[in-house]
């Protein structure tokens, strides 16, 4: 078999597979609640977590090769701390003290969103 | 010394117990209205029931560790109605609430609990106990005894495993307002939530026996875990004796008459005022079931050095009024 013709069209469809194509997606991270905290949330692009709570992300690559480096962090570490889970991509977003800080998602040590964090204090228990 | 309940032999809380336990309470009181999400460990450790399954194993979990109970003194009381509460310093181990359910468990603020978190994966039982600690730290005091949480409201921990965080829970701290009292009713099957702190009046009949749990509990009735170091007193030991094993309280009529019952935990007081009727007749009723119940005891003894002794002497004669009278104070 003459497999001379072949590879060219192999390397195109990988090409085209990977997101090479006009029609794909840029790179983006996806941020996603991985957990439901007693108080606190993440919104569209707000995340909310009272002092003292823990809110597990879920950070989810698109749009780039298969080696990504994900990382997270916070402008305001008095704030708000960052953690990262066991695997690659989840990370623990606690409250530490009242304001609000901005958390920004990186991948390949490129910033490539933001999102305005809030830090609450609780609301006062029945 | 040696262990005065080496001679009985106890069944231990299963979960299907605690789950009966928990129909029992059910809609009796708001004391049981938590969310525990941690099963119950006792103190060698070791895991009594599957846990929560939020974490990365499916059989991961955190674990909620019972203190020791922090008395071993002898047990004036039928062994049967140890199956009700499990002797300790922590009431939310007392009722064994935490292998039923599955929720955010409450504490009292400043009284330490322990937590744990077992990674064991299927089949690896020898996996290491995970540290667990509070995601802020300024938020808690930790001591020997656990972490105590210094202020109401919800506090996150984190099982780590080196610097990664390995799973994440949240425990709720609330204020103790009141102390309840919570008691195996004599005679009765199940138990019952007496009313909040104040004074409460039940029958009891001679020889027979009850336990009594007293707990911290919210403005609402919620109970409140965490360990607290309690004191039972009965105003006249020769009509009803009693014995603490930390938040319980084993109570022995033994003569017709009235006494009060003082529970004093970290600061709170609650009393009981308990009318006991009967005459020896019972308390030769209640030998008789006792020998009856023999099966279940390993030791029947001479009187001077068990708890099976002193629960012989309970039934057997007017002076276990002194011997049961070890009032903690």
């Amino acid at each position: 078999m003459n497999l001379a013709g072949v590879a060219p069209i192999a390397v195109l469809a990988m090409l085209l597979a990977s997101g090479c194509s006009s029609g794909s997606p840029p790179p983006a991270l996806t941020i996603t609640a991985a957990s439901y905290p007693p108080l606190g949330g993440l919104a569209s692009s707000t995340a909310s977590v009272p002092v003292g709570i823990a809110l597990e992300l879920l950070a989810t690559p698109t749009g780039f090769g298969s080696t990504e480096a994900i990382a997270l962090r916070v402008d305001d570490p008095t704030r708000a701390s960052i953690s990262q889970m066991a695997t690659d991509d989840q990370f623990v977003l606690t409250g530490l003290a009242p304001g609000s800080t901005t958390l920004r998602g990186l991948v390949n040590g490129q910033e490539v969103i933001s999102l305005d964090v809030e830090v609450p204090t609780q609301p006062a228990q029945p | 010394m040696k262990d005065q309940r080496d001679g009985v032999r106890r069944r231990p809380v299963s979960t299907r117990r605690a789950v009966l336990l928990l129909l029992t309470f059910a809609g009796c009181d708001s004391a049981l209205d938590w969310e525990p999400d941690f099963t119950l460990s006792p103190p060698s450790g070791a895991s009594c029931g599957a846990g929560w399954g939020g974490g990365p194993s499916s059989v991961s979990s955190f674990q909620y560790v019972c203190p020791t109970p922090e008395s071993d003194a002898g047990l004036p009381l039928d062994a049967s109605a140890l199956d009700y509460l499990v002797p300790g310093s922590d009431p939310a181990c007392a009722l064994g609430i935490y292998l039923a359910v599955e929720g955010i468990p409450t504490v009292a603020v400043g009284e330490p609990f322990q937590l744990e978190y077992d990674e064991a994966e299927w089949g690896d039982a020898a996996a290491p106990m995970l540290p667990v600690e509070p995601a802020v730290a300024t938020l808690a005091r930790s001591s020997e005894a656990g972490v105590a949480l210094l202020q109401p409201g919800y506090l996150a921990f984190f099982a780590r495993q080196g610097s990664q965080v390995f799973d994440v829970t949240h425990v709720l701290a609330r204020a103790a307002t009141s102390l309840g009292l919570l008691s195996g009713l004599p005679g009765g099957p199940s138990l019952g939530v007496l009313p909040d702190a104040g004074v409460i009046t039940y029958q009891a009949t001679v020889g027979s026996s009850a336990q009594l749990l007293a707990y911290p509990q919210a403005d609402d009735g919620t109970l409140l875990g965490g360990a607290v170091t309690c004191t039972f007193a009965s105003s006249d030991p020769q009509v009803l004796a009693v014995q603490a094993e930390g938040v319980v309280a084993h109570l022995a009529p033994l003569a017709a008459g009235e006494a009060t019952l003082t529970a004093a935990c970290g600061g709170m007081q609650a009393m009981a005022v308990v009318s006991v009727t009967g005459t020896a007749a019972n308390v030769d009723a209640a030998a008789a079931d006792a020998r009856d119940d023999a099966g279940t005891l390993d030791d029947a003894g001479t009187p001077e050095d068990s708890a099976t002794d002193a629960r012989t002497d309970t039934v057997e004669g007017p002076d276990a009024a002194t011997l049961d009278a070890e009032v903690e104070q």
